[in-house]
């Protein structure tokens, strides 16, 4: 081996790239040649004086400036959801995740599978034991008018005739519909909701499943018993409503719990939001037209009558 | 990857904030000590860093597991370090000797052993100033190739993976830059007295 080769090869030899045979080659040229021994000194000891560059620690306020873009990022995305669901006119309601399972790498696991969002229906079907908002809609509305919403829900015009229109209208109970129409005018934001299913890997089921339920509720979430079933072992699932404006308090208290190794695992936050303040306008509006065309036929039919007459 | 970062891969790629901050959390430290070698000062390195990471968030749909999560993530550090610098190269140059804080004959530098001393000394701390203000009059090419070989300690595949450029030049980066820096050292010699061999 000649000197140049050897500088050349220094790099490799320090990183530990040489091939054995040209190692032992470079050793020897190393040992019997006074200025490349001083070459490849020097040469290490850049490289140590470069390994002993500390590592810093992250600015303190690093996780939560992140947290905020990443959070605000994901805001983004969700009006841009709402935008394309006023212009289609149409509700994506996507499938309910299945649950899947991931090997609890410490106590205990917990996954949430963010499920469909069912607030349109549930608005409809609520037992309105949930919160002052669900109340809303949980007013005296018949089967006959609920069928109506849930045409226009649909994006489709009520295939009712005219006489049909006026019976379903009429029973809507005078108070409830203009008590409704207040109550609609008001924030659509309160029409979100959102329904989860927190799937649960854990060695201690009562534990951990005690845990996210204290956080659920201080969030004022409702948790629906009935899908508290055990999958397989150590696997369970809890279904639960949530405001959708408590989600993401909820979701970061679950994190922090993990943080403080109380937990661990992951939470998947995915929320198709959706935005039922354009539904409630359609209905609005439509109550109004219907008001209006109620008011026309009975005045066409006050008219008529004393025609008659 | 691990079935646990495929589940969390799996959620970031739907919009999941949270998930994807976790999926990124063993990586923060070292993508912003990367981002605070190659630029000049911390604030400019946190603020690459969150770029780097929302453009992540951004694009992880376009992440196809052809190469490791991390080396993708570092890839878009690199990228964005790059892209800053060349913005900035437009605009204006700072002096890079302003820097420098150095007490030079109150020191011993002395290189540390392999083991971790619990208090770090004054002298690890200076010789990291002056490493990085030397590391700062490298090209960009061999100075990121050093801060990812011998700062952050990434294999040559690596480099060649997160740089996106060849394995000769990697090498070649890398063996550059280690000689300029040793010129620049012998250069500063009265600073690492105890340091360079004579």
């Amino acid at each position: 081996m000649n000197c140049n080769k050897f500088e050349i090869q220094v790099c490799d030899y320090l990183d530990g790239e040489l091939k054995e045979k040209d190692k032992i080659r470079f050793e020897n040229h190393l040992e019997s040649c006074h200025l490349c021994k001083l070459y490849f000194q020097k040469m290490q000891n850049t490289v140590n004086m470069l390994q002993t560059v500390r590592q810093i620690d992250l600015p303190p306020s690093f996780h939560d400036r992140l947290k905020k873009s990443l959070m605000e990022c994901t805001t983004e995305k969700k009006e841009t959801n709402i935008i394309q669901l006023t212009k289609d006119e149409k509700v994506k309601r996507p499938v309910a995740k299945k649950v899947f399972q991931t090997v609890a790498t410490f106590a205990a696991c917990v996954l949430i599978v963010v499920g469909v969002v069912t607030g349109g229906q549930h608005f409809l079907r609520t037992k309105s034991e949930n919160s002052a908002e669900q109340n809303l809609f949980a007013m005296d509305m018949d089967s006959s008018s609920m069928k109506m919403v849930e045409g226009l829900r649909g994006g489709e015009q009520p295939a009712a005739t005219t006489q049909e229109t006026v019976a379903t209208t009429q029973t809507l109970n005078e108070t409830t519909t203009k008590g409704m129409l207040m109550q609609m005018a008001g924030s659509y934001r309160s029409y979100q909701q959102a329904e989860y299913k927190i799937n649960l890997i854990t060695d201690d089921k009562q534990e951990t499943m005690g845990k996210v339920q204290t956080i659920a509720e201080t969030y004022q979430a409702k948790f629906d018993t009935q899908e508290d079933k055990k999958l397989v072992e150590d696997s369970f699932v809890l279904k639960l409503y949530l405001p959708v404006n408590q989600y993401d308090s909820f979701s970061q208290a679950l994190l922090t719990l993990k943080k403080e190794g109380l937990i661990s695992g992951y939470i998947e936050s995915e929320l198709t939001v959706i935005d039922y303040g354009f539904e409630v306008e359609q209905i609005k509006n439509s109550i109004k037209d219907y008001t209006d065309q109620i008011a026309s036929i009975k005045e066409k039919q006050f008219e008529k009558h004393w025609q008659k007459r | 990857m691990s079935e646990y970062e495929k589940v969390l891969l799996t959620k970031a790629r739907k919009g999941d904030a949270n998930a994807f901050e976790m999926l990124i959390m063993e990586h923060e430290r070292k993508a912003y000590n990367i981002a605070y070698r190659f630029l000049k000062n911390p604030e400019d390195a946190e603020d690459i860093t969150q770029e780097a990471f929302l453009r992540a968030f951004r694009n992880i749909k376009k992440f196809k597991g052809q190469s490791s999560f991390s080396t993708w993530l570092y890839r878009i550090i690199n990228n964005t370090c790059i892209d800053f610098v060349r913005s900035k190269q437009n605009k204006n140059v700072d002096s890079i000797d302003k820097t420098i804080r150095y007490e030079g004959e109150e020191l011993e530098l002395q290189i540390p052993s392999d083991e971790n001393d619990p208090v770090e000394t004054v002298e690890t701390i200076e010789i990291s100033e002056l490493m990085k203000s030397m590391l700062d009059q490298l090209p960009d090419d061999q100075k990121m190739a050093l801060v990812l070989r011998d700062i952050q300690g990434f294999s040559y595949q690596e480099i060649v993976d997160i740089t996106g450029v060849g394995m000769g030049t990697v090498k070649s980066r890398i063996n550059r830059g280690r000689i300029a820096l040793k010129e620049l050292i012998e250069q500063k010699g009265e600073l690492f007295s105890d340091y360079i061999v004579k």
